[in-house]
Parts: C-alpha cells; sequence; structure tokens
C-alpha cells in the first residue's frame, strides 16, 4: 500500500518527497491532500492507488506472473521447443515451488505424503546439480537460475504422479517401469537442453544429462513406488 | 573452509608434536617476537621461498631428489608429485610439507591471508610451543610460499634454529613466488578465531602485517594468474574437467585395469604457464587429457546411480521408502570415508609421500562404478550377480594396486632410496589395500 | 544396521578415545612406544608413537567436546 501512495505522489511533483521520512500516517495525509490536485494534470495511473479497485493485482505485487508461467510451462511440455538462452535468464521460483506442491498433492491423492521428501530431494537436487555444472563448464550459472530450470524441467514428473493417481503403477510391472522411464526422459531431455544450451556446452551433452536423469529418476522412484 | 583449518592444523601439530616433550631449553631460546629476532616486514614478502636449500641432503629416509639447491629458482614445484617419495614426512598429512598446494582442500582464499606474514612465523616454528598455538596458520601459510623441503621436525635431531636464521639472512629469491591462484579476502579475524588466545601480541602483529600485505598481494595474484578461477571453484575444478571420451576410457579402465598399458600421470610441461607454478593443481594433467588423471564426475555420478539403483531394486520388491534410499546414501559415503581414512593412515604408517585428499576420494569413489554394473546386470540376470560382483572387487582391487603402485613404489623413476624392507612393507599395505575391497564389496552389496 | 555416517563417527571417537588414553610413560614406554625408544627404532614404530603423541595433543580439548555431545546426544535420543 505504501509503496503505490509513494510512487503516485512522487509522479506529479507535486509534494516535497522529503516529507514522506517524517514517519506520518499516510493514509490520513492523502485524504488530506486528494482535492488539490491539479484537473489540467492528467493523472498518472499509479495516482489512482487511493482507490482499492485500481490496486495491481495482488500476484503481481508478490512478483507472480502467471502468463510468465504458462508461457515456460507450455514451452516444457512440447517436447520439441528449442530452447534458447533466455529461458533461464527470465528465472522466477514461483513456478518451480508451484510444480513441487502440485506434485507433493497428486502423491498424497494417491496415498502418500511425501511433502517432506519431496522439498528434500529438490533442496539436495539443485545444489548438487549447480556444484557440478559448475564445476564442469566454464561458464557460471547461479543458484537461482538452475533451480528455476530444475523446476520447470520438473512438470512431467507432475504428470507422471497424476497418472499415478488413476494406475497404481507398481503393479504394472515392466510396464509401469517404462512408463516412468519415458517420463524420466522427458523431464530429462527438457532440462539437459535448457542447461547446454545456456551453458554452452553443447559437446558435454550426455555428460550434462546423466546427472539430471539420476535427480528426476529419484522423483520417479517415490512417484511408481 | 573450518574443516580444512582443522586439517591444516592438525597437520602442523602432527609434525611440531614431538617438541612438546623436550627439554626446557628450546623454550628459553629466544622468541620469534623478541626486538632482536624480528626481521622487518618490508623483507617479508615472497620472502624465503627456498629454505631448504640449506637443509641437509641426507635427512629422512633416503636422497633428496629435489632438494632446492638443484633446480633453477625460479621454477616451481617437480611437475609430477610423487616422486619424490622417499622423503620422510614428520607428520601425518605429508602433502603440505612438500608443497601445500597438495593438500587440495587449500582454500584459495587462505592462501594469501596466511602467507603475508611467514616472515613472523618462521621463527615462530622453533619455538616449539606445545598445543594448538598461534602460529599454526603461519606455518602453514609459509610453507605454501616456500619450498618443498621444510623440516621434518620428526627426523630433525639438531635444533633448527641458527640453521633458519641463516636461510632468512641469506636467501633473497630473485622474485616473489606467488601462489598463482586464490584472492585475497580480508579474512583474517575468521583465521585467528580459530586459535587460541595465548599469545596476543603475535596476533596483533599477524593482523596488522596481514592487513598490510593483502592489498597488493591479492593484486599481484589476480595480474599474474592466468588461470584464474573463481574462489570456491577452483579446487574441485580440475577434478571436473571431463568430457564423454574420457568417461567411457576410464569406465574401460575400472572394468578392466589389465587392458590398460602405462599408468603413469601425464605431465604439463611447466614452460606453458607465464609463471612459476608451485601448484600442483594445475602443473598436472586434467582427466580430458590423462585417463589416468583421478576424476571426481565418475565417483559421484557412480555413488548417486547406486544409490538410486538400491533404491529401485528395493522398489520392485516393494519395500521401498525414501529413508533406505537416503540411509544407503549414508552407508556408501561411510564406507568411502573409512576407506579413505584407512589409507590415509596407511600411508602414514609406511612413511609415503602423500597425494590430495581428493584424489584419495576420487580413486576410492570408482567402487562404485563396478558395484553398479554388478547390480544392472544382476537385475537381468539374477545368477551373474555374485560372479560379477567378485569380478569387480577383483578388478577394483587391481586398478588400486596398480594406481597406488605409482605412488608408493615410483621405483621405475629411479629417483627414491627405498630399503627392501621398506618395499615390503608398502607392498604388503597396496595388498592389504586389494583384499580390503573384498569386505567392502560385500558390506555394499544388495541382493537384486 | 550398517555402517552409516553417525556411527562411523561414534567409532572414530571412540577409537580417538581409546588412543587418546594411553599413557606416555607408564604404557607406551613400555611396550616400546615412547618418545625416545621410538625415535631410536626409528620405522614404522617411530610414525606410530608420533601419531599417538599428535593425537594426545590435538585431539584432547576436541575430545572433550565431542564426547559430551555425543553421550548428550545419545542420552537424549537412545
Amino acid at each position: 500500500m505504501d509503496n503505490v501512495f509513494q510512487q503516485g505522489r512522487a509522479g506529479d511533483g507535486f509534494y516535497d518527497p522529503s516529507s514522506y521520512a517524517t514517519g506520518q500516517p499516510q493514509m490520513s495525509q492523502q485524504g488530506f491532500l486528494q482535492p488539490q490536485l491539479p484537473p489540467q494534470a492528467p493523472p498518472p495511473p499509479a495516482m489512482g492507488a487511493v482507490s482499492f479497485e485500481d490496486e495491481p493485482p495482488l500476484l503481481e505485487e508478490l512478483g507472480v506472473n502467471v502468463e510468465h508461467i504458462l508461457r515456460k510451462a507450455k514451452m516444457v511440455l512440447n517436447p520439441f521447443t528449442k530452447y534458447t538462452a533466455d529461458f533461464a535468464d527470465e528465472a522466477d521460483m514461483s513456478g518451480p515451488l508451484l510444480f513441487c506442491l502440485l506434485l507433493g498433492l497428486a502423491l498424497l491423492l494417491s496415498g502418500d505424503v511425501r511433502f517432506g521428501v519431496i522439498y528434500g530431494y529438490a533442496t539436495v537436487g539443485c545444489v548438487t546439480i549447480y556444484l557440478i555444472f559448475n564445476f564442469m563448464c566454464e561458464t557460471q550459472i547461479d543458484l537461482y537460475r538452475s533451480t528455476s530450470i530444475l523446476g520447470y524441467a520438473l512438470l512431467p514428473m507432475v504428470f507422471l504422479a497424476m497418472i499415478a493417481i488413476v494406475i497404481d503403477l507398481k503393479t504394472l510391472g515392466i510396464i509401469g517401469i517404462s512408463i516412468g522411464g519415458v517420463f524420466i526422459l522427458w523431464c530429462t531431455s527438457t532440462a539437459a537442453n535448457i542447461f547446454v544450451s545456456c551453458l554452452r556446452m553443447k559437446d558435454q551433452f550426455w555428460l550434462a544429462a546423466y546427472p539430471l536423469a539420476l535427480l528426476y529418476t529419484s522423483f520417479a522412484l517415490i512417484t511408481i513406488f | 573452509m573450518s574443516n580444512q583449518q582443522f586439517y591444516n592444523s592438525g597437520d602442523s601439530n602432527a609434525n611440531r608434536n614431538p617438541y612438546g616433550g623436550q627439554p626446557p631449553n628450546n623454550m628459553n631460546q629466544p622468541g620469534p617476537f623478541m626486538p632482536g629476532n624480528q626481521r622487518p616486514p618490508s623483507q617479508g614478502m615472497g620472502k624465503d621461498p627456498y629454505a631448504s636449500s640449506q637443509r641437509p641432503p641426507s635427512q629422512g629416509m633416503g636422497a633428496d631428489p629435489y632438494s632446492r639447491s638443484q633446480r633453477p629458482p625460479s621454477h616451481g614445484m617437480p611437475v609430477d608429485p610423487y616422486v619424490s617419495s622417499g622423503q620422510a614426512g614428520g607428520g601425518f598429512y605429508n602433502a603440505p610439507q612438500n608443497s601445500a598446494p597438495a593438500n587440495p582442500m587449500m582454500q584459495p582464499g587462505m592462501q594469501p591471508n596466511q602467507a603475508a606474514p611467514m616472515n613472523y612465523s618462521v621463527p615462530m616454528q622453533n619455538n616449539f610451543v606445545p598445543g594448538p598455538s598461534f602460529s599454526q596458520p603461519n606455518q602453514q601459510g609459509m610453507m605454501d610460499n616456500s619450498a618443498p623441503q621444510q623440516q621434518n621436525p620428526g627426523f630433525q635431531p639438531v635444533p633448527m634454529q641458527q640453521q633458519q636464521q641463516q636461510q632468512q639472512q641469506q636467501q633473497q629469491p630473485p622474485q616473489p613466488n606467488f601462489q598463482p591462484g586464490g584472492q585475497a579476502q580480508p579474512g583474517i579475524p575468521n583465521i585467528l578465531g580459530f586459535q587460541p588466545n595465548d599469545n596476543n601480541f603475535a596476533q596483533q602483529m599477524f593482523a596488522t602485517v596481514s592487513s598490510q600485505f593483502i592489498p597488493q598481494y591479492g593484486k599481484q595474484l589476480m595480474n599474474n594468474n592466468q588461470e584464474q578461477v573463481k574462489g570456491f571453484f577452483r579446487v574441485p575444478k580440475p577434478y571436473f574437467a571431463v568430457d564423454n571420451r574420457y568417461v567411457l576410457k576410464k569406465l574401460f579402465l575400472i572394468l578392466c585395469p589389465f587392458m590398460n598399458k602405462t599408468w603413469q600421470r601425464k605431465t604439463i610441461d611447466s614452460s606453458n604457464y607465464n609463471q612459476p607454478t608451485t601448484d600442483e593443481q594445475y602443473s598436472r594433467s586434467i582427466p580430458r587429457d590423462d585417463v589416468n588423471a583421478p576424476d571426481l564426475y565418475i565417483p559421484v555420478m557412480a555413488l548417486v546411480t547406486y544409490v538410486l539403483l538400491v533404491g529401485f531394486i528395493s522398489g520392485t520388491k516393494g519395500v521401498f521408502t525414501p529413508e533406505k534410499m537416503a540411509s544407503t546414501a549414508s552407508v556408501a559415503i561411510g564406507v568411502v570415508t573409512f576407506e579413505v581414512l584407512l589409507i590415509r593412515l596407511g600411508f602414514y604408517l609406511v612413511n609415503a609421500k602423500s597425494a590430495p585428499w581428493l584424489d584419495f576420494i576420487a580413486f576410492r569413489g570408482y567402487k562404485f562404478v563396478g558395484l553398479v554394473v554388478s547390480l544392472l546386470i544382476g537385475c537381468i540376470a539374477r545368477f551373474m550377480y555374485f560372479p560379477l560382483l567378485l569380478y569387480s572387487a577383483s578388478m577394483m582391487g587391481l586398478f588400486l594396486i596398480r594406481t597406488y603402485r605409482r605412488i608408493l613404489l615410483p621405483s621405475d623413476q629411479g629417483s627414491v632410496g627405498l630399503t627392501s624392507a621398506d618395499t615390503a612393507t608398502r607392498n604388503y599395505f597396496l595388498l592389504f589395500i586389494a583384499l580390503l575391497q573384498y569386505p567392502l564389496y560385500w558390506l555394499l552389496s544388495v541382493k537384486p | 544396521m550398517a555402517v552409516t555416517l553417525g556411527l562411523i563417527f561414534q567409532s572414530l571417537l571412540l577409537i580417538c578415545n581409546a588412543l587418546t588414553v594411553l599413557h606416555p610413560e607408564r604404557f607406551l614406554s613400555k611396550v616400546g612406544l615412547g618418545e625416545q625408544e621410538a625415535a631410536m627404532a626409528g620405522g614404522m614404530k617411530h610414525r606410530v608413537s608420533t601419531l599417538l603423541a599428535a593425537l594426545r595433543l590435538v585431539l584432547q580439548p576436541a575430545l572433550i567436546i565431542a564426547n559430551a555431545v555425543t553421550i548428550v546426544v545419545l542420552l537424549l535420543v537412545g
């Protein structure tokens, strides 16, 4: 709230910005000063922040860009996407967290409460992958971005978990295991393509894909069994 | 970082320890911070890297093939770190004595800090202060920059005092011998904080001197070093320089070590670098170029694969729990830790020149490759499992014998004077390591 | 059940306790592992005695803490 008010009034240059540092309650000041605004100056959009209707949506204020997440999720779901390095540049953490929650939820529906295990694997796996990739190649990637990539590539595993709600993959024997293998391959190829494109380690593709495959295998194990 | 400090301090303590029980006349000799004994700090930077040329060459067990006087002073460490294995190390951790960068956990951030005040630390060693004392990081730091053959207290019957003072006065190396890697970080309080506060004056001195030296020191480091890799990633990075060809070759080598022709590490010509390097990390070949170089990619991957495979197998049996995988990983890491410690102890007991810690860990991590292959084939054909396990344990033993033979018995290089008893002891040790593989493989085996 | 990390730590702790408790004059010098005798004998004996002395010197404060912590943890966790 306070942010929005300050933006709006600093924008029209009418008031001394130093007055905001006095720590007076902003609301009363705002209410008092409101009528003196010059009518001829069209108020910038943030001016309307006085009314609750015009506030930016909560998700935007939290930094969650739903469109963004959906677009990236669609990219991941299409196995033939050509990934470029900018996939990692616009990293966010809300998508991965969402997918982790969805995975846990799907596992919950199939009868296992594995939230803690998922977070544990995700934490250990992300740190390990981050370290290994930074050791392996010349260009560096930070933990935030690699976590984002790994989280988005987890999306197929959520579908595997959703399948596992309906069908008990464990009892299918070799078929269930191969379905799991397909999903592992999907996750792995997605993540490996993104990492390879943004780390420029084309000649190390298989070496990069192997640890990723191991990470997603661990998720698949708790999903299937 | 704290781990590293622990090893270092343990190291220097182990080296200095025999003097703990010395007659007290040693303690009465002028200490390093007595006014007469102090050297002006301006002499200190990069000082006395070649102190060992004063050392009597016949110390220790064998001849001293790399005594500094025989080498051109601008050259760094010998290229092959394992050559001079005959000499006696006083302590359990031999590697840092002969050249500190052999210690793979040496964090680059620490080196300048410790190295800067080394002029004070040199006499400090002769105090023979019992117990963990302030001089430990100094000592370590001095060894970083200084000669491979620092004194080995365990084998030094005469007091070193005069010798070292001579060294300090006489030696003016043509150029400071900087560490090639590392960054100056203002981490002095941490290092000091680790030590018991038994010498306030010394600590103050240490802090002042190092804070004076660190800025220019770090700058020179940055300028000098071509292969500057940032901070934490520097030490393990050579162990991950792998490519597809190396991994395939290495896997084949682990599974069929009898096919391998040579076990010698390749060396890099040190003239490739613009400056003399004392850092074994860089003077030795990286895995990409040399199949005999240890890497950490394969061990880590094999370990994780092993854990997942055990989880998978228990899943097919219907007894999968995530806790089971955690305990499997714990067992695996525990076995590796145990074995590394045991081999390290063995290296100490047979008085061998040591290798970096990460080398040991890498070589011990290769055992999971055999386990994984046995498990994988055992999943398909169950009757193959135990023969394969036996085979891979034997091959691991052979691999280890050949690998450690290069370190323990480098007789083909003609550079060590080992007595026949020593050779026999080392051979028994090699045999013990190889035979140890069978119980360890049995411990790690899971019925598919 | 098997060799987990905690077990390795505990066994190492016990081994270190056992090595540290060996008395230099009362025991070690009688079996030829005292510092003077071992230095005369040289070789592996000397390395062992050096190691023992080093362990005594370095590990004593650390062992006190580690033992105390382990005892408390084992009492609490069981």
